[in-house]
């Protein structure tokens, strides 16, 4: 036999002096050591690889603990594998390996030990749910450890014998702190006889399982969750037109028979009477504009609401809420400044009284939210191709928190004024409004200052 | 030395050895392989591994032609290429090398 | 604003048929009527109102968009359809503000599509004697 240290490496005719040959021999030994971790690590990384590929082709649970253990039995070449789930307390299998016909046969036979596995986990003999609790790994030369108490001594030793398993293995699923269930492999040999490569890659795909099953899980409680929200979202939507709905006869009525009131007996009646009258109908009128709003809220996002598209004067439209805003700006004593004249093209394709509706939903806010100061309307072009529309206040103005859910459906804002008197749609609508005739609804807003609100729209020309 | 395996079960295992010292030398292994008087290997997309003679001898002087070049740390990975064979080898039954 | 007993010679009150499926509002609308001097006779579904059409001498017509069984639409194109009875003149009245809906009433011969909770008894009685008047 040769020299163990020297190298074999055909001779070079004596060019290299012994010491540089050992040096050779000594690089040669490390350049291989080094590739045989390469060639461990290669065989763990291809596992886990097609591991990587399950958890993002598979879409449910089972179908991925499926994969999973089928994987990781034929890469490995063992016997037999399940993983088991625990679901409310209790753990069960979800997922076992593929056998030979012969051997699945024989399994069914004897009453498919495995997957029927289903355990509480007090019951503590069972070194599945040992490696539950400990959150440590569990081995044992006897089958029945595994499933004992659900299946007796003897036909464990029949299923071990004739699946040639001679070591078990159980590893606890831990994502986090969660133990999420077990993965249990049985091999045709003692735990001594794995190869190193054989260890790496049991050590490495645990954990990679434990995130692949928890990913499954997460993703089915995502489906369910915004199934859940559809539902509801087509629920209220549901409640708020019928309810909306009820509610108009008895209004109408409302309106109607003080209208008639008013009519019978305008002069009978002492001032304040009218004007206890007058407060009625009045709220009334918001009472039925609120009601229109719920409805159309649920109209627009149905996309059910029909506009009336047209050329519209968009001065003629300010002019209009101006002039209806007016008294109630100067009643408060705020200084009510416009500016609207002046425009070359004011001609925007909108549906007339939506737009309406959002400039004085704009306009209305301005005052509501200003008890000081003044509110200011005003209509320009910022370029060529668009006009204008803005409201400015010395009101409240938006804080910061505010400012994100300021569009919001139902949002109010904290202030009492918004408590008493928004419905939470006004803005909703108006940016929905807005944006379907193609501009953007934006505002800009200091707390304790005041705030400012547009939106630009497309001119046309006629 | 006495040796129960029979010659398929030794060329399962040279094969086994073969090929894990293939991902690490690459095509040295057969080279060397083919150094060992009584074996025969073949690359044909899979290795074929054809051994005569007293096999026990065949198997050891094959584990000695990698120990040669590469030392120590080649016997662990012929030790495990035994490891992965199946049905699995009892320890008792190879050369004394491999144990 | 209009109030008192208006435009009718005393012989013959004009008589208002007015189809509305709730109660409720047949009353509103029945009272109001009635103080300004018109006979209003009311049926709650389209074929009870299709059928006060034919059989009684009618000067207007009120007609609700949604009644049960039928479309108001539907007892509007039969009205337009009968010889006798399609010059008399009709107005819709809705609960939504359907721009499509006004559009086809109009086009079927209403003369005008209100939305109920906008418009007061007395402004749709306004909207009556205008059509009924010079």
């Amino acid at each position: 036999m040769d020299n163990q240290q020297s190298s074999s490496l055909p001779q070079t005719s004596g060019k290299l002096s012994p010491q540089i040959e050992e040096e050779l021999a000594k690089v040669n030994k490390e350049i291989y050591e080094r590739n045989v971790e390469l060639a461990i690590r290669n065989r763990t990384l291809s596992v886990i690889r097609k591991m990587y590929e399950i958890m993002s082709t598979s879409l449910s649970v089972a179908d991925t603990a499926q994969r999973l253990i089928d994987t990781i039995i034929t890469e490995l070449k063992f016997q037999k594998g399940f993983i088991a789930l625990i679901n409310n307390k209790v753990l069960k299998t979800e997922a076992v390996s593929t056998l030979q016909p012969k051997e699945e046969q024989l399994i069914a036979l004897l009453g498919q030990p495995f997957r029927n596995f289903s355990l509480t986990l007090d019951q503590q003999d069972n070194f599945c749910v040992k490696a539950v609790l400990s959150q440590q790994v569990r081995m044992t030369n006897n089958l029945y450890d595994i499933l004992t108490p659900q299946v007796k001594e003897k036909v464990t030793q029949q299923i071990q014998e004739s699946l040639k398993i001679k070591t078990s293995i159980i590893y606890p699923i831990i994502f986090g702190k969660e133990v999420l269930g077990v993965l249990s492999i049985g091999m045709d040999k003692h735990i001594g006889s794995l190869s190193r490569a054989e260890v790496e890659t049991l050590k490495e795909i645990i954990d990679v399982v434990a995130v692949a099953i928890e990913r499954a899980r997460i993703y089915i409680d995502l489906q369910e969750a915004n199934k859940k929200l559809k539902e509801l979202d087509v629920q209220k939507n549901e409640f708020l037109s019928v309810a909306a709905h009820e509610i108009r006869a008895p209004m109408t009525a409302v309106k109607g028979y003080l209208s008639m009131v008013m009519e019978v007996g305008v002069n009978s009646f002492t001032p304040q009477v009218t004007e206890f009258l007058n407060e009625t109908i009045e709220a009334n009128d918001r009472l039925i504009r609120l009601v229109n709003n719920m409805l159309n809220v649920s109209r627009i996002e149905e996309n059910r609401l029909v506009y009336q598209m047209g050329i519209v004067n968009l001065t003629a439209v300010v002019k209009t809420v101006v002039d209806e805003f007016r008294f109630e700006a100067e009643k408060k004593g705020l200084e009510f400044k416009t500016d609207i004249s002046n425009i070359p093209n004011d001609k925007v394709y909108v549906d007339q009284d939506r737009i309406n509706e959002v400039v004085a939903n704009l306009v209305s806010n301005a005052i509501k939210y200003t008890d000081k100061g003044s509110v200011t309307v005003k209509l320009y072009s910022p370029n060529d191709s668009h006009i204008r529309f803005e409201v400015a206040d010395t009101g409240l103005g938006i804080s910061n928190e505010e400012k994100d859910k300021l569009f919001q459906k139902f949002y109010r804002t904290q202030s009492s004024i918004g408590k008493q008197m928004g419905t939470g749609l006004g803005l909703y609508i108006a940016k929905l409004l807005v944006e379907k005739f193609g501009g953007k609804l934006e505002f800009a807003s200091e707390f304790g200052k005041g705030s400012k609100f547009w939106f630009d729209l497309i001119v046309k020309d006629v | 030395m006495w040796f129960m395996l029979d010659t398929n079960t030794v060329s399962v295992i040279a094969k086994s050895i073969i090929e894990h010292q293939q991902t690490i030398v690459g095509p040295l292994a057969l080279t060397q392989a083919n150094k060992v008087y009584g074996l025969k290997a073949l690359d044909g997309g899979e290795i074929k591994v054809e051994i005569t003679g007293d096999v026990g001898k065949v198997l050891t002087e094959l584990v000695r032609k990698y120990e040669e070049i590469f030392g120590l740390a080649s016997v662990e990975v012929c030790k495990d290429a035994v490891k992965e064979v199946k049905p699995p080898v009892l320890s008792e039954e190879l050369p004394e090398i491999l144990r | 604003m209009d109030n008192a007993i208006t435009n009718q010679t005393p012989e013959k009150k004009l008589t208002i048929l007015l189809v509305e499926d709730d109660p409720l509002l047949i009353k509103m609308y029945t009272t109001k009527f009635e103080m300004d001097g018109y006979m209003v006779i009311s049926a709650e579904d389209g074929e009870s109102g299709l059928k006060l059409a034919l059989e009684n001498d009618v000067d207007f017509i009120i007609l609700d968009m949604m009644l049960p069984r039928v479309s108001g639409l539907d007892i509007l194109t039969k009205l337009k359809q009968d010889p006798l009875k399609k010059d008399i003149p009709v107005i819709m009245l809705s609960n939504l503000a359907s721009q499509k809906d006004a559009e086809k009433a109009v086009s079927l011969g209403a003369k005008e599509y209100f939305v109920k909770a906008n418009f007061t008894p007395t402004e749709i009685a306004q909207k009556v004697k205008q059509y009924l008047g010079k």
